[in-house]
């Protein structure tokens, strides 16, 4: 039978009355808190017994303190003398243990505890919420408008997704801190003011842990389907992140333990936070690239050279070729396929591109996108015939002619819709064919037969 | 509406600061309080150390003796004034009921 265990700290802050009943309910089934470390608290197994636990809050503490000011000892003093021992303390938050049966509570007067946490929420942890906030905002504007300009690259992708995800589920946590705390200090004045007690602290415990939760199961699911390459740079970013906090807080204990001032602690640890973010995460994020890049080499790639410049070639196999449609066939070509693959949408890139070079090959480029649910099927359909808007060109007469898809006869095709794309007045060879769930938008070198048309069906289709 | 501060005092606030009529260590209040109201009033040690706190800010108490973790605390006049106008606040109410149910009881 294990004798300690480790709860994650995700307590509301200033939830007084959640964290006491939490501990006390520990208590009785035999787990006696030990140490409030930065992210888990210990318990100890014990005996199951009736203990009485009290949370305070000392606004003038900071977690950057090297040692109990004098009026923390004084508290202390006051709190040991009425039978309330200290248990620990995390930044302003104070948490006291008491084996008397019916012990006087620590804080006997509502108004003054209100004004106390109020203080100690300002200083402690709104700074550091607001910011996460601030990030998450930005975040989530910077993914919305990702979704707005290029949704085929945002819906196709599950990390994107993943991303865009996080930052919701980050929103809602520091909402539910923020707007949590507000409301109940609303209604805790309120009550007060009309000569009630202290109203019940609310927390957010349960939610934020399954608000957590979600997120893993998200990070797994997405890393389930991605290859091994991309878990490794995923969990290698993961690995980075934690090493930037462990060196952060090692260093703020660290000057803890010098007795450094709570001030210089706080601007040395601030600026060796912002250090290590760049160089760690920086050197790291090469270092692993590199590293990646030599444990997952690309496959089917090599390279030529052509009037003292080298380009890259690609051996992929491909759904549909040129030797297929045309039957000209040539080793002078690079075949490239890329998949994104997502929950919502999969994404197909092809591209048969002659070397560069004298000869003069037909090139051939294609994308296929299945969407998998129906809502978003104009979204991805109006991507791909808006790829182009806003391109326009002018003539050396200046005309001036814009790039855009109109709509065709599907007949030839045997397609449901078809849209050729058209520089001004000029129909060009390029066309999206809309087959079912399937959108596939083609580009030719040359003008397609029927033939070629119905190739072109047999092998995307 | 919230208590405008020290306008009026709460109970505790009362009898801290009566205990401190006379030299006194912070610690001792939390005694001293229940053994003058006979266990109806208690002050819990978070709330002592806030008012305490708070008193010595307006001047209405002043630290007489550090001891180490010990420190010992007396009443100013600031703090005799404010305990005076309190006492009269008390009892003009007592007054009132009297004067109220008094009345109805003598006739």
């Amino acid at each position: 039978m294990r004798k300690t265990k480790h709860c994650i700290a995700q307590f509301t802050f200033y939830d007084r009355t959640g964290i006491q009943e939490f501990l006390e309910k520990q208590a009785r089934k035999g787990w006696v808190l030990e140490r409030l470390g930065n992210f888990t608290w210990k318990f100890r197994r014990g005996e199951p017994k009736e203990l009485h636990y009290a949370v305070t809050y000392f606004p003038k503490a900071s977690i950057f303190d090297p040692g109990p000011s004098a009026g923390q000892e004084q508290l202390r003093e006051f709190c040991a003398h009425a039978g309330w021992e200290l248990v620990g303390t995390t930044a302003q938050m104070q948490i006291f243990r008491s084996t008397e049966e019916d012990p006087v509570p620590i804080e006997t007067d509502p108004e003054l505890e209100l004004e106390n946490i109020h203080k100690s929420v300002k200083k402690g942890v709104f700074p550091g919420y607001f910011l996460l906030l601030a990030v998450c905002v930005l975040n989530l504007i910077r993914s919305f408008w990702q979704l707005w300009e290029s949704p085929l690259e945002m819906l196709s992708s599950n990390l994107t997704l993943f991303t865009g995800f996080s930052q919701i589920i980050l929103f809602l946590i520091c909402a539910l801190e923020i707007g949590g705390y507000f409301l109940w200090r609303r209604a805790a004045r309120k009550a007060l003011e009309t000569g009630g007690s202290f109203v019940r602290t609310w927390g957010f415990r349960k939610a934020e842990l399954g608000l957590l939760w979600v997120e893993v199961a998200a990070l797994a699911v997405v890393l389930a389907s991605v290859g091994g390459k991309t878990v490794a740079m995923y969990l290698c970013g993961v690995v980075l992140l934690v090493v930037v906090m462990a060196a952060v807080i090692g260093i703020r204990e660290g000057l803890k333990r010098l007795q450094f001032s709570a001030r210089d602690n706080k601007i040395i640890t601030l600026i060796s936070c912002v250090v290590l973010s760049v160089v760690i995460c920086g050197v790291g994020t090469v270092a692993v690239f590199k590293g990646i890049d030599n444990l997952w080499p690309e496959e089917n790639v090599s390279t030529y050279e052509y009037r003292g410049h080298t380009f890259t070639s690609y051996k992929d196999t491909l759904p549909l070729t040129v030797a297929e449609l045309t039957g000209i066939e040539s080793e002078d070509y690079s075949n490239y396929i890329r998949e994104d693959r997502s929950f919502l949408v999969e994404k197909y890139v092809a591209r048969q591109d002659a070397h560069v070079g004298d000869s003069e090959l037909p090139d051939l480029r294609y994308v296929i996108v299945d969407v998998k649910l129906p809502w978003l099927y104009d979204t991805c359909l109006n991507a791909l015939r808006e790829q182009y808007t806003g391109w326009e060109y002018t003539d050396v007469y200046g005309n001036v002619y814009h790039d855009e898809f109109v709509e065709v006869d599907a007949a030839p095709w045997d397609a449901d819709r078809v849209y050729q794309g058209y520089s001004g007045e000029y129909p060009e060879t390029e066309y999206i064919l809309c087959y079912g769930d399937r959108i596939i938008n083609i580009e030719f070198d040359w003008e397609p037969t029927a033939e070629q048309m119905r190739i072109v069906r047999e092998k995307l289709v | 509406m919230p208590r405008a501060k020290f306008q009026t005092l709460t109970e505790q606030m009362f009898y801290i600061l009566l205990c401190l009529k006379e030299e006194c260590y912070g610690m001792d209040i939390m005694d001293k309080v229940p053994a003058m109201t006979g266990g109806r009033v208690n002050v819990g040690s978070g709330t002592l150390y806030n008012l305490l706190e708070q008193f010595l800010d307006e001047g209405m108490i002043r630290e007489t003796k550090v001891e180490g973790r010990r420190r010992s605390y007396i009443l100013t006049r600031k703090g005799r004034e404010m305990l005076d106008e309190e006492y009269r606040r008390l009892c003009t109410r007592v007054d009132d009921y009297r004067r109220i149910f008094g009345e109805e009881e003598e006739t």
